[in-house]
């Protein structure tokens, strides 16, 4: 049994990417989830699938209320942060390939770009949860968290210092292509990277995400009902989420190699469930809230060796000329960070060939989720 | 001890032992009778399906990883950044890791050891001190 060719992402929604926008998060999803719909030529009522982030703050009952959609017969929320973008997509697939839903959309709203709204910030007296086996020496931030991955990475591989440095330029590049990117028009230089201001070393500003307002949403159907006035159907060819013993979420130090973490199994269950691999990958969207983690991502999808990740950044592998172009409008670090969501909708954008830095015959896209986090993959393709 | 850190709850499930021995100034972990693997953090048994019961460790472990955190922080640790925090591997088994702060003599603040003195692999060893009036916690002398 598979779900690959059966349920198509037949429409995509955004809006504006910005700090400080005045809509509220709710309304900032009412914004994305009907212009997906519009993409799609679905009427809002015709929606009977919601999915959703366990972290996002707006019920799916408002916007049930709010944009006139349902009855609703199949609700549900993927958890861990931005471990669970494909996930969430992925819920609202299987709904539809197991006739629970026909029409399902997937979003993710945020007001984030207060720094009030700092997940970590709002740190508890009393930690209940695993946090309580770090948060108390002062390893506060998620930043904290992958640094500490980061330089073992380096003790082990090799300095990966030049390697973050192209990653962050590069996404800067694909940004500035991108007139929706909050970085559009904002070049930056390998000297601007190094000259950025140190957060957790070896992790400077320049490797953290943006912190964003907007919102993003997918609509899905039945690949045989995705309409083609807006392109070639975008369909799932697979999925997989990846949880493997011994891993808690992003103080990730306690199994003996944190490096084969949720992503290789993610990954193995991804490839299982294909008869494409690596190599048919014209373009990918790694999470990179943090510049380390697609590094991580790009060994365990089995693009490159252990340990060899950085010398294909620094050799261009990531460009748009390169062997894989990754995360091309700009992804965390430079287009908007809405928890990965919209890693998804650029994977779309390829496919259809409408992105601003549009790969040449882009037929299958991957995207994977937050690699320090529970988390998954999706494997896209085009339809003919 | 610094004011106002979140500290952890001593209430969670299976961390008995592991309190205990802190506040008696001892480093215990959970270990297995069946196969003699080491565990951290608590869970109920063993991968293996085997029993586990807390036993003290030597103390000893090597710097596994370390950062160095840098402003913005949660007001309570403000006054200290630029401050290290390591990761300690103990010597009873690979992958029994314990995030701590780095010092040099016991009663140290946590930013008194300084970048240049770390070396991935560098011998620690265990120094237990109250985080709080009733939380006791390892942090890790360079040896």
């Amino acid at each position: 049994m598979s779900i690959s060719g059966k349920v198509a992402i037949a429409g995509i929604g955004q809006t504006r990417f910005g700090k400080g926008l005045e809509p509220s998060e709710r309304e900032l999803a009412c914004l994305a989830i009907d212009a997906a719909l519009r993409d799609a030529g679905i009427e809002p009522g015709a929606v009977d699938g919601l999915s959703c982030y366990t972290m996002e703050a707006t019920a799916d009952f408002d916007l049930v209320r709010d944009l006139g959609l349902g009855p609703i017969t199949f609700f549900g929320q993927v958890g861990h942060g931005g471990g669970a973008g494909p996930g969430t997509v992925g819920l609202a697939a299987m709904a539809i390939a197991t006739g629970q839903a026909t029409t399902a959309v997937a979003w993710r709203a945020r007001k984030r770009s207060g720094a009030a709204s700092r997940v970590w910030a709002q740190s508890g007296a009393v930690l209940e949860d695993h946090w309580k086996w770090s948060r108390p020496s002062g390893l506060l931030r998620p930043v904290d968290e992958v640094a500490m991955l980061a330089r073992r990475y380096s003790h082990e591989y090799g300095n990966i210092a030049p390697a973050l440095a192209q990653f962050a330029v590069t996404l800067r590049e694909y940004a500035c292509a991108n007139p929706a990117a909050t970085m559009f028009g904002k070049p930056i230089s390998t000297a601007d990277y190094y000259a950025s201001r140190m957060i957790a070393d070896p992790l400077r500003l320049y490797d953290n995400c943006l912190e964003t307002d907007g919102a993003v949403a997918v609509v899905l159907v039945a690949a045989d009902r995705a309409s083609r006035s807006n392109g070639p159907p975008v369909l799932i060819e697979a999925l997989a989420q990846g949880m493997i013993p011994g891993h808690q979420p992003m103080a990730d130090f306690h199994r003996e190699d944190p490096f084969t973490g949720n992503s290789s199994v993610a990954a193995r269950k991804l490839w299982s469930q294909t008869a494409l691999g690596p190599d048919d990958v014209d373009v990918a969207q790694f999470y990179d809230a943090f510049s380390p983690l697609p590094l991580f991502s790009l060994e365990t999808y089995g693009f490159v060796e252990r340990g060899s990740a950085a010398r294909f950044i620094c050799e261009g592998g990531i460009g748009p000329d390169g062997a894989l172009p990754c995360n091309t409008a700009g992804g965390s670090l430079s287009e908007a960070y809405l928890h990965g969501m919209n890693l998804i909708t650029e994977a779309v954008r390829q496919l259809r060939g409408t992105a601003t830095t549009q790969i040449a015959e882009a037929r299958v896209a991957l995207v994977t989720g937050c690699d320090v986090t529970p988390n998954g993959a999706l494997l896209l393709r085009r339809g003919e | 001890m610094i004011d106002a850190i979140p500290l952890p709850s001593r209430e969670g499930a299976f961390e008995q032992g592991f309190w205990a021995a802190l506040d008696e100034g001892r480093l215990a972990h959970q270990h297995c009778n069946a196969c003699s693997r080491w565990h951290f953090p608590p869970r109920w048994r063993c991968s293996c399906g085997g029993a586990l019961a807390y036993r003290p460790v030597s103390g000893r472990a090597r710097l596994w990883s370390w950062t160095v955190v840098h402003a913005p922080v949660l007001p309570a640790f403000a006054p200290f950044t630029p401050y290290v925090v390591g990761i300690a591997e103990l010597d009873e088994a690979p992958g029994l890791r314990m995030v701590g702060s780095l010092i040099v003599d016991e009663g140290d603040p946590i930013d008194r050891v300084q970048p240049d003195q770390l070396t991935i692999g560098m011998p620690l060893i265990a120094s237990i001190s109250r985080i709080a009036a009733d939380v006791a916690w390892p942090s890790w002398k360079l040896a």
